[in-house]
Formats: C-alpha cells, structure tokens, sequence
C-alpha cells in the first residue's frame, strides 16, 4: 500500500514538473504592447522578449522558440537596420520551420522591391 | 417484502437503462473530422473582428491567440509578419474575407487554415472586475473556403474571488484588483478555453493519437473563471 502511494506521489510530482512545450517568457504582454503603442518604446521591449525566448528555448520541451518568434524577431531586426541578425533569424525560422518558408520568402521580396520602388521615385 | 423487492428492482433498472440512454460526449475523432483527414499544419491568424465598443479588446486576442495554438502543436503565421504582409496586399480588413474566398491566402501564406475571430461582446459589470467576454473562432480552410469548425464561448471572469470575513475589505480588495486587472492573461484564458480540446498539431507529441479522447465543450458554451 506504502509502495502504490508512493508512486502515485511521485508520479504526481512529475507531471506537475512536466516542462511545457515551449518557453514563452514576456511574450504575449510585448506583442500587446507593441499593437497598442506602436512606438520605439515598445519596439525595444519587443525585440527584448523575443530575444529571451531564443535564449531560453532549451526550458521548453521541443528546445526550440515557438512558431513564428524567429521570424517576426528578425522582421524587427531588419527594420532596425540590423539585416545580417535578422536575415540569420529568418533563416533560423525557415530551417525550424519549413512551412514558413515561402511566406519568408515573399517577405523578403515585398520589402526589397519596396526598396527598388523608393530608389527609383527619388532619381 | 416481496413487493418492496420488486419496486427496487424496478428502480434498479430503470436507473440502469436511463444512464444507458444518456450520450456520451462525442470524440475529437467525430467532431473535428476535418483536422484528422487533413491533418492542417500552419493557421493564419486573421485580426479579430470586434463588434464591442472596447477598441482595445482586439489587440487583447490578436496578441494572445498564436500561443494557444501553437502549444497544441500548430504553426501560427507569426502576427506581424502576416499583419504586414496583409497589409502590403491591401488585406488587413478581416471582416471582407469572412465569406468570401480564401485562395489568395493559400498564394500568399501557404497556410492550411484561416482562423476568423470574432469579439461579439466585452462588457464591464459593476466596480468589482467582473467581465462577460463572448468570443467565436471560426476556422475555414484555405482551398475549399468550407467552415471546418466553429466555436462560441461565452465567458464570465471575476477579478477576484478572494473571501474576507470583513465585507468592507472584500469590497475594498475587489474593487483595487479591479483596477488593475491585467487584460492579456484573460483574454489568452478565454483562447485556451476556446482550442483547449483541437486535436493535437503535428509539432504536439501526442499528434494523430488523440482521436478517441472526448470533446470538453460544445459549438457554444458557457465558462466562469
């Protein structure tokens, strides 16, 4: 009788310490932020929490950052001017994830020809 | 005796036989047919519809949605990139695609699924922090546009539950978290509430073996937290 509970007790104490499935950090109240505000403010705060997502993958049980923090943490990287960090975390988004590799793709050739179309209006 | 036997007996049985007719919940496997035939990978998260008057309830849900869904094993088409890339395409406006075809979302994102959320109500109750919330998500797919699953919640939250022997200092307490009740974890508790039966994504490990597991809610339900 002793054994059986004592199993059951462990057995509890285990799944309570079940590691989620990913970490996730400050994630959901920098997204928030960032919709509401739209400032550089909140743009930094984002960029802050996407990085400890990265960082911090491994205490999630796939020990990689959730669907699409790669890829919206590089889109912001790249806005900052930072294109060789973000390009490197759309990368790392297309081989997690490679279903997001055609949309990345398409991204990335709407952002460059935006750029062609401002270089051409101002000659 | 013999009477009073016969009557239990009878009882017995007419116990027996109306637990035999009462339904059993019906499974993940027959009420998401959709999910397990076609095994959907990637959602497009389409910007909530809100038809409250709380203009910050859609930032609420947009920004709580992706982690529900990606937990059950989904691949979420990251928020900003696909606010973006919609926008670019002169698509940011949810409520034009709720019936309309879905084609260029398959073009464009390669996604499996579209999920239209729609905000029917967030209103305020009182000073106590008590909210009711109705939310429906609707998921259609991206080839055929058909609905392949539908769901209503209508949510009651109370800021603060908290008993205290003294009412002045329950009302007191009640009324302070009430002010500073923060929104965002409410809103994704509403998501969860909402996805916690989809069956499991092919990033989840228990994908393509929860069929037989039973459903929690119904197309519309009611939850107080």
């Amino acid at each position: 009788m002793r054994k059986i509970t004592g199993i059951l007790i462990l057995t509890a104490l285990m799944s309570s310490c079940a590691k989620p499935m990913y970490y996730w950090g400050k994630y959901d109240d920098a997204v928030y932020s960032h919709q509401k505000n739209l400032d550089d403010r909140s743009a930094k705060r984002l960029i802050a929490a996407y990085a400890d997502v990265v960082n911090n993958a491994k205490k999630g049980q796939r020990g990689v950052p959730p669907p699409g923090v790669y890829a919206d943490y590089g889109f912001f990287l790249i806005q900052q001017g930072r294109e060789k960090q973000g390009e490197r975390m759309l990368e790392l988004e297309m081989q997690t994830y490679p279903e997001s590799a055609f949309f990345i793709q398409q991204l990335l050739k709407m952002m460059s020809d935006r750029v062609e179309d401002g270089k051409k209006a101002s000659r | 005796m013999r009477h009073i036997k016969f009557i239990f007996t009878l009882m017995a049985s007419a116990i027996l036989l109306a637990s035999c007719n009462m339904q059993k919940p019906a499974t993940r496997g027959e009420t998401f047919e959709h999910f397990y035939a076609e095994k959907p990978l990637s959602i497009l998260v389409m910007p909530p519809v809100n038809q409250t008057t709380n203009v910050e309830a859609k930032e609420y849900f947009y920004a709580t949605m992706h982690r529900p869904l990606a937990n059950k094993g989904y691949y979420t088409i990251p928020p900003f990139i696909a606010a973006e890339i919609l926008q670019m395409e002169g698509a940011y406006d949810t409520e034009i695609f709720m019936e309309q075809s879905l084609e260029a979302f398959g073009t464009v994102f390669q996604a499996d699924l579209v999920l239209f959320p729609i905000i029917h109500k967030w209103k305020k109750i009182g000073a106590l922090g008590e909210i009711l919330i109705d939310l429906q998500f609707i998921f259609r797919d991206v080839n055929t546009g058909e609905t392949v699953f539908s769901r209503y919640g209508e949510f009651r939250y109370q800021a603060n539950t908290a008993q205290s022997g003294n009412i002045f200092v329950w009302l007191f307490s009640n009324v302070v978290s009430a002010a500073i009740t923060d929104y965002v974890p409410v809103s994704r508790q509403c998501v969860e509430y909402l996805v916690s039966d989809l069956p499991y994504g092919k990033y989840h490990l228990e994908f393509a073996k929860d069929a037989n597991l039973r459903v929690l809610y119904g197309e519309q339900f009611r939850m107080n937290f």
